[in-house]
This record gives C-alpha cells, structure tokens and sequence, in this order.
C-alpha cells in the first residue's frame, strides 16, 4: 500500500475525529446563535473534505482493480477468438451439407 | 487376403490414432471442475462492489440525519445536493469495480465454451449429416440413370461415420489442448486481479471508510434528535432506522471478510485447475477446494441476503 493511500485513510479519520467534535459543540445547548452559525459552517467544510477524500479512494481502489485485470480481459478476448473460428469450420461444413 | 490384411492394418492405424488424441482429452470429471468453477466465477464476482455499494447507501441514509440537524435551510439544500452527488459519484466506483470484475466473469465463460462438448459434437453430427446428403444425391443421381451402372449407396454414409468420429476426437483433443494452455496462460492473470481485489479490500482505506460509518452515525444521529426534540410524531421510525443502519454498519466487517476468503478460494481454486489439467494429478485437491469455494460464495450470498 503506497504512503498517498495511507495518508487519505489517515486523514479521513483525523476529519472524522474532527466532525466528532464539532458535532458534539453545536449540539451544546449553552452555545450562541453566532457560535452555532460558525459551527454549522465549519462542520459543512469538513463535510465537503470526507467528501472529496473518499470520492479519491473509490476513484484509486477502482483503477487499482482495473489495471491488474487488463491482461486477462486481453487473454479471454483471445479464448473467445479461438472458439470463433472453430465455430466458422462447422458452419462451413453444415451449408455445403444443407447445399447437397 | 492381402486386401484384408490392408483393411485391417488401416483399421488399427486409425483407432491407434484416435485412442492417442482420446488420450490427450481432459477427463470428465476435470470438464466438470472446470464448470463449477465457472459457476463459482459467475456467483462471486459482483460481491466485492457489494461493500462500495453498501457503503454509500449508509453515507447517504447518514447524510439525511445530518442535513436535517442544519438549521439554516439554504444550508440543508446545499448538503442534500452534495450527499445526492456524492452518491451517483459513489454507485459509479462501485460498477467499475463490478465492471472490473466481470473480467473474471469473462475469462470463466469464455474457458467453459472452450471445453464445451457441443462444439465438438456439433461436428459429429455435421460430418454424419453430409454423409447422409452425399448418399441421398448418390440415390437421386441413381434414379436419373445419368451413370450406365449405379454408384454404390451407404459407402458415404458410412465412411462420414468414421470421418465424425475422428472429427469429434481431433476437435476434442484440440479445445482441451487449447484449454490447458489457456488455463496455464491466466493462472498468474487470475492471481493478480484477485491479489489486487484482496489487497484493495485489506487495505486502510476499506478499514477508513467502514470506521468513519461506524463512529459518525450516532454522531449524525444525536444531532438530528437535539434539533428535532420537539418532534416525536415520527421518532419511532427513526430509532427502527438508526438500528437498522448501525446493524448494517456492523455487518460491514464480516462482509469484507467473508469477500477477502471467497476471493482467496477462487484464486487457490484455478491453481489447482491448471495444476490438475496440466499434469492429470488426481483431482483430490481440486474437489476438495472447489466445495469449499460453493461454501463460501453461499456464506457470503447468506450474509448479504439477510
């Protein structure tokens, strides 16, 4: 596992962390409408990064999936071509049988 | 005599020929794993986008409890945008990995008609009936007395007999011939996508993204109770909710478990394929893993199901 990967698994939790937290102030019931207002705020910015860091891993998980999968779509690409022509030989002899 | 012992010889040639290519075919029971294994490719592969899946139903469901914690309504549209895109964004990852995936599905079915027996058959049955339309022109021809004497009947019959029987085994030889190949050919193939889907599902992203569910429901959810206490008309649907998306949260370990075996079976299960085509080993082993695979791929189907 490269160090890129490992740093957005950490720093999604870090973010998780921190909306654990902000979550927990804004439903204080002792805090200010204005201070309420900032949190909300603060708290839809961290949103948004869980967001964008998990959209990261799906796009790095999928290519990493596809990448390793490349040679053998190639390789069944060829099995399917073997099976094509052998099916073209018994078609050949059905019509010159179906022509006697 | 001399003619006889000619016919004989020709004779002995030939089934010598066609007990050689007989030989070289895989065995029944081998044409069989390799359906099973087919079948097993064929149940496995979408489970793996399964966890995506999941995943990103239970962020959106999530997201609703927090967009509705929001108190300023310009703020709430904004979110249920964001987690409605996000979702798409979501179902997307999780079809390319399916989509991935049915490469494996692909190379499965491609194998199986390779060793099919229809194609080969097929061919029987295609020289048998030309033999049949030359004898069917040979008596037409004979009706219309084109020849002073008539062309003997039944010897292209017959003699298609042989040529099928001879047709069928050299396809035959020649489709399990092929399939050793190729079965060799993607062993290393099949081990590096299941690798890479195992080293994928295994690593700390999956692990990152299943604990961020985990911890920020209750959170999500305590906040959407704080902001709607003087709500309860529908609170109780809303606790059955948030119980059945912690249960489902909880499930999302064993899933991913269950999926890294699964997986691993499969892979060990084509090494023994290639293994058991290529030096006729006694297919113990294989059996032996590709029931433990069936098992696995209905343990997973039970735990995804329910």
């Amino acid at each position: 596992m490269s160090k890129r990967e490992n740093k957005l698994a950490v720093e999604l939790l870090a973010i998780c962390k921190e909306l654990e937290l902000i979550e927990s102030k804004r439903s204080e019931p002792s805090i200010s409408p204005t201070q309420k207002k900032e949190l909300e705020r603060t708290s839809i910015l961290l949103r948004e990064r869980e967001r964008e860091i998990i959209s990261k891993i799906g796009k790095e998980i999928s290519l990493s999936i596809k990448e390793s999968g490349k040679e053998l779509e190639e390789l069944s690409k060829k099995i399917r071509k073997f099976t094509k022509k052998m099916s073209k030989t018994n078609s050949s002899i059905k019509k010159l049988s179906q022509y006697l | 005599m001399n003619r006889t012992l000619l016919l004989i010889r020709q004779v002995l040639f030939i089934a010598t020929v066609l007990i050689i290519y007989s030989c070289a075919t895989l065995s029944r029971e081998q044409v069989q794993s390799i359906d099973k294994f087919v079948t097993a490719c064929d149940s496995f592969y979408r489970y793996p986008s399964f966890l995506f899946t999941e995943l990103a139903q239970l962020r959106l469901e999530r997201g609703f409890f927090y967009a509705a914690s929001l108190e300023d309504p310009q703020n709430q549209i904004n979110e249920l945008n964001a987690i409605h895109k996000s979702y798409k964004n979501d179902l997307r990852v999780a079809a390319k990995c399916d989509a991935s995936l049915k490469i494996l599905k692909s190379y499965s079915n491609a194998l199986k008609v390779l060793t099919s027996g229809e194609r080969w058959k097929s061919r029987g049955v295609i020289f048998r009936s030309l033999g049949r339309s030359m004898d069917s022109l040979i008596v037409s021809t004979n009706r219309l007395k084109i020849f002073e004497s008539d062309l003997p009947v039944g010897i292209a019959k017959n003699t298609a007999k042989i040529v099928a029987y001879g047709a069928e085994s050299m396809l035959r030889h020649k489709q399990h011939r092929l399939a050793r190949t190729f079965v060799s050919e993607a062993d290393t193939l099949v081990q590096a996508v299941i690798s890479s889907l195992v080293s994928s599902i295994r690593s700390p992203h999956i692990s990152a993204l299943i604990e961020n569910e985990k911890r920020s429901l209750p959170v999500n959810y305590k906040n959407f109770l704080t902001s709607h206490s003087n709500a309860p008309a529908n609170s109780l649907d809303n606790h059955r909710k948030y119980l059945q998306l912690k249960e489902r949260c909880d499930k999302l370990n064993y899933s991913k478990g269950y999926i890294t075996l699964a997986a691993k079976r499969l892979a060990r299960t084509h090494t023994e394929l290639a293994k058991s085509m290529n030096n006729n080993k006694k297919l113990g082993e294989l059996i032996e893993q590709l029931t433990h695979l069936v098992e696995d791929i209905k343990m997973l189907q039970a735990i995804i199901e329910n």
